[in-house]
């Protein structure tokens, strides 16, 4: 187990390097850089900047190496020092800038997992015993036009709904009144009045896809002959379904967490720019628009990590879970 | 647990009084049992009746409510003591009004520094009156110029202070010019309103406690306007030497140090994150302003920032009671501009002016007036047109910049333009076709210069062709005598406020040029970028608003000449440059200004010097002749100007006024003393 850890925990790293040297590359794509910007800046402000000035710019805010001399620098200090480097835009310690966000956006992707969960788990597995019944052929169109929407487009037409028949406008997560105040029933009961917008939006996609797997895995699992001779001794319904073909079935609600979690994590970054929540998004979009590259890598770093961490948990559940993957390499 | 009301001063609970109206209560419980219970929790305060904000004038005290009771508690000395000696009166726009109420409105994100710039801003030592016309004293209550106006004798209003309380004194004038705006390391390019006409940094002598002179090198005439203009008006009066001196390693040996142990690359950054740069003072809620509100939650927070009122503000109304009305001003942060927009016409911002106003929301906000409780003010457009074309002078290509630099080529693609119906399909057919030039408001109006070249006619737009040696290909494009394609790419910003506008009016002139054998390509793409390829010189053509039509005429010149703010000209960024950066850059100039360029930067230099007010008008009008002449860019439609969404409860903001930033809408509707009538 230790060494399997061990191993699983060398893979990631590797996976991360490579994605931060992508990731670094990526950014620096675009023409121009944050001098370019603050730049623009400057000039609005009646202060017209020399090339000496700019290159004086450039190597206080370390952007006068080369790509590769930039990204060792970031690089070593993330790994040595386990600092992020300065937000350009914000002038603040890139962590100062995330922290407060990060959380939010790991709650409301976890809450939203949660509820996929509680909503796929009943609707795949009634869609898959009730098979071709009108309630299954309801939930499969329902679920394919959640699939095929794209999350953004929903958060829009709920925004639209919302201001149209009840009259406020759902972005945030906290009303005015309760932001600042302290943590108490009210504001909890405030939360969840403003949750469930980004939560339905965020978790349609992964709720259709969920309710799809289920209901594949199901339908496999109840064709078994096993199921068959269990019926035919005489088990009831109710409890061959729950203590035979739903445990297998149950699989890949953990081994989703894998790529669930990602995908949460993406619908925040595009919700949580219209729906104005406090989490990452919004500030992942504006950091690329300025060119603001050491906050816009670290962004995309912490996600990185928090998704691979997530792959790594459901691994090691899916093993405890299911003896034929914990045995599996021994064969 | 509880699910009783946060608790709140008697200001807050006014204030969700005023955000909040029963029948919003009932959409509450329509919208989840989570939402209904918390609408009703907050529902208690609706009857609570608070004696402020009832009743204009008169009654109101001399301080704000909140305020008193913190002078009762002791933590904040008596208002007297916290007024200056002489506070500046401000005259209201239309009646006294009473104490209490938020202003909500939204941006979106840090970056959005211009709103809060626009709205939350003081500390000028001069301030433009409403109207733009008059210059009048701030925080200087004496600003005196000698004979030649290279010389200003300024005194600070006595007794101002921070809003810490601390009094702002020649110390702090001394700190921000010398630690400063002088250290090369805090401020990269010293700004121009602080050096002499020749390049040299003006000179400080602070003669007591609240007065200094500067002088510099030649008369510097346009020195009194500086001081009243946004950022540079406050060069002086935006350092609290108290506060900052801790982060500066002049005072503080080991601020480096410090800096680093805290996390920052270096001093600079640090000093520059808490106290320098034109955003910091909605970042650091510990610095000191002038400001009529202060900042109590950063912008960089993830929900809102709050400004709260700033007990130590400088200014009162008629009755002496101190300003500003209202308690809060609250931004929230709201990234998607359309859900803004949703807020707006939900009636949730009791003021603004900026991302949304713009005529493909119009008619939507105007619909939902009624419901939304709120008015839509139109403001005046202040730009010569609303997007004007400029061609690379400067090109890269020596080919293609002969093409661009061809006035009869520049004639003719004007001609080819069919304004009304860029007006009829696009700007609501609201709007006149017009020329980069000054618009008729102006004191500097030609009509001759707004309207040449201006009717559409195709056949005369081919024959200038035709006569100016660009003969059509057999595949119906022109090419040069020397062979050079006439077909260019238009780099636009499609992501400014124009910028949906900009795309589908180029889409269309695209057609009309196409029909004269010009082809034209639009590459629309993220402001940054088209900044970026701007700044590179790697562009054919592109479009921008007509700044400098109306008010700042004689700042925002880039339209009638290579030269002005941002960068210069977009028809010829290289002399722009030349001329702004005073040679600078000219290493990398490609071709040196023609002789009528030269002129102009020539006229602007003598009407920076000139003392006289006439003169100088008449030195401008000269440049505009030029420019008239010379036919630099091509205009196309003056439109409608944006709008404003304001709360029906709101006043004193006046109606209309112009929409420009170097006006800075609204600010010289003087925000202090606006006030929420309750209802």
């Amino acid at each position: 187990m230790v060494r399997y850890l061990g191993r699983r925990t060398l893979y990631m790293a590797a996976t991360l390097l490579a994605i931060s040297l992508m990731v670094f590359v990526i950014i620096s794509l675009p023409p121009g850089d944050y001098v370019t910007a603050l730049q623009a800046k400057y000039n609005v402000m009646g202060q017209g900047l020399t090339e000496a000035d700019v290159a004086n710019l450039r190597m206080r805010y370390g952007l006068d190496g080369n790509l590769l001399q930039q990204y060792w620098h970031w690089i070593t200090q993330i790994v040595l020092h386990g600092d992020l480097g300065m937000s350009f835009e914000h002038s603040k310690p890139v962590e100062e800038v995330i922290a407060p966000r990060l959380g939010w956006t790991i709650a409301v992707s976890l809450i939203t997992l949660l509820v996929t969960w509680a909503l796929a788990f009943p609707i795949g597995v009634y869609s898959a015993v009730k098979q071709h019944s009108a309630g299954d052929y309801a939930v499969t169109t329902v679920g394919f036009l959640g699939l095929a929407t794209p999350n953004f487009l929903i958060a829009l037409v709920f925004i639209y709904f919302s201001v149209t028949w009840f009259g406020s406008v759902p972005s945030g997560l906290c009303s005015p009144e309760w932001c600042d105040a302290a943590w108490n029933l009210g504001k909890l009961l405030d939360l969840l009045g403003h949750l469930w917008i980004p939560m339905i939006v965020i978790g349609t996609g992964g709720v259709a896809g969920l309710v799809r797997i289920i209901r594949n895995n199901l339908l496999d699992e109840l064709r078994r002959p096993y199921v068959t001779a269990a019926r035919a001794r005489g088990v009831p319904e109710g409890a061959l379904l729950r203590r035979y073909p739903l445990r297998v079935a149950l699989n890949p609600f953990v081994s989703t967490i894998g790529w669930v979690l990602p995908l949460l994590l993406v619908g925040d970054i595009v919700v949580g720019q219209i729906l104005s929540l406090p989490t990452l998004g919004p500030i992942l979009l504006g950091s690329l628009k300025s060119q603001d590259m050491y906050l816009a890598g670290s962004v995309i770093m912490v996600l990185s990590v928090v998704t691979v961490i997530g792959t790594l948990i459901s691994d090691l559940l899916l093993g405890w879970l299911d003896p034929r993957i914990r045995l599996g390499h021994q064969r | 647990m509880s699910t009783q009301q946060p608790a709140r001063t008697p200001a807050g609970n006014q204030r969700s009084e005023f955000q909040w109206d029963p029948t919003l209560t009932r959409r509450g419980l329509v919208l989840s049992g989570g939402a209904a219970i918390t609408a009703s929790a907050a529902g208690c305060s609706f009857f609570s009746t608070d004696p402020e904000g009832e009743g204009a004038g008169g009654d109101k005290g001399p301080e704000a409510p909140m305020l008193a009771e913190r002078v009762e508690a002791g933590d904040l000395p008596p208002v007297e003591e916290r007024l200056p000696k002489e506070p500046l009166v401000v005259k209201a726009t239309d009646e006294m009004g009473a104490y209490g109420g938020t202003w909500n409105t939204a941006i979106t994100g840090p970056s959005d520094g211009p709103w809060l710039w626009r709205t939350v801003n003081d500390g000028h030592l001069l301030e433009r009156s409403r109207d733009w016309s008059e210059i009048r004293m701030n925080v200087a209550s004496a600003f005196e110029a000698n004979a030649d106006a290279s010389e200003f004798t300024i005194t600070l209003r006595e007794g101002v202070k921070w809003s810490d309380g601390t009094p702002l004194t020649t110390s702090d004038v001394e700190f921000a010019y010398a630690d400063v705006n002088l250290n090369t390391e805090l401020t990269t390019a010293m700004p121009t309103e602080l050096t002499s006409l020749d390049g040299t940094p003006a000179e400080l002598e602070v003669v007591d406690d609240f007065t200094f002179i500067v002088r510099f090198s030649g008369p510097k005439p346009l020195f009194r306007d500086d001081m009243a203009a946004g950022v540079a008006g406050q060069r002086f009066t935006m350092y609290p030497r108290h506060y900052l001196e801790q982060f500066h390693p002049t005072y503080n040996p080991a601020a480096q140090d410090e800096a680093v142990a805290e996390g920052y690359d270096g001093w600079v950054s640090r000093f520059t994150a808490l106290g320098n740069l034109w955003n910091f003072q909605w970042e650091n809620p510990e610095l000191p302003t002038l400001l009529p509100w202060i900042c109590k939650k950063p912008v960089s927070d993830a929900d809102y920032a709050l400004f709260e009122r700033n007990p130590y503000y400088w200014k009162v109304d008629e009755d002496g009671s101190q300003l500003p009305y209202l308690d809060e001003v609250r931004y929230n942060i709201i990234a998607d501009v359309e859900t803004m927009f949703a807020h707006a016409v939900n009636g949730d911002y009791e003021f603004h002016s900026r991302h949304f106003n713009d005529n493909a929301h119009r008619a939507d906000a105007v619909d939902g007036e009624e419901a939304g409780g709120y008015t839509i003010i139109d403001l005046e457009g202040t730009y010569s047109s609303d997007m004007n074309i400029a061609f690379n002078l400067n090109h890269a290509d020596a080919k293609l910049r002969k093409v661009f630099q061809d006035k009869q080529f520049r004639i003719a693609m004007s001609h080819a333009i069919d304004r009304q119906e860029l007006i009829d399909v696009l700007w609501n057919r609201v709007g006149e076709p017009t020329q980069a030039a000054p618009r008729p408001e102006s004191d500097f109006y030609d009509e001759a210069f707004a309207t040449q070249y201006t009717e559409f006619d195709p056949d005369l737009a081919a024959s200038t062709l035709d006569a100016a040696g660009y003969a059509l290909g057999s595949d119906g494009v022109r090419t040069s005598a020397d062979g050079t394609r006439l077909e260019f790419t238009a780099s636009v910003a499609d992501d400014a406020l124009l910028g949906t506008v900009w795309l589908d009016g180029l889409d269309m002139i695209k057609d009309m040029w196409a029909a004269v054998g010009v082809t034209l390509h639009v590459n629309g793409q993220p402001r940054e970028n088209w900044q970026a390829g701007i700044d590179e010189n790697a562009y054919d053509l592109t479009v921008w608003t007509g700044d400098g039509g109306y008010i700042d005429e004689t700042t925002a010149v880039q339209w009638y000449m290579p030269a002005g703010p941002s960068g210069g000209a977009l028809f010829a960024r290289q002399w722009s440059a030349h001329y702004t950066l005073n040679g600078a850059q000219d290493a990398e100039m490609l071709e040196a200004p023609p002789a009528h360029v030269v002129q102009q930067h020539d006229l602007y230099d003598q009407f920076l010097a000139e003392a006289d007010e006439a003169a100088r008008a008449e030195i401008f009008t000269q440049i505009l002749a030029v420019a008239k002449e010379q036919f630099y860019a091509i205009g196309t439609v003056r439109g409608q100007g944006s709008w404003a969404i304001a709360s029906k409860r709101l006043r004193n903001f006046g109606g209309p006024m112009p929409e420009n930033p170097s006006y800075g809408t609204p600010g010289p509707a003087a925000p202090e003393q606006w006030w929420l009538e309750s209802e």
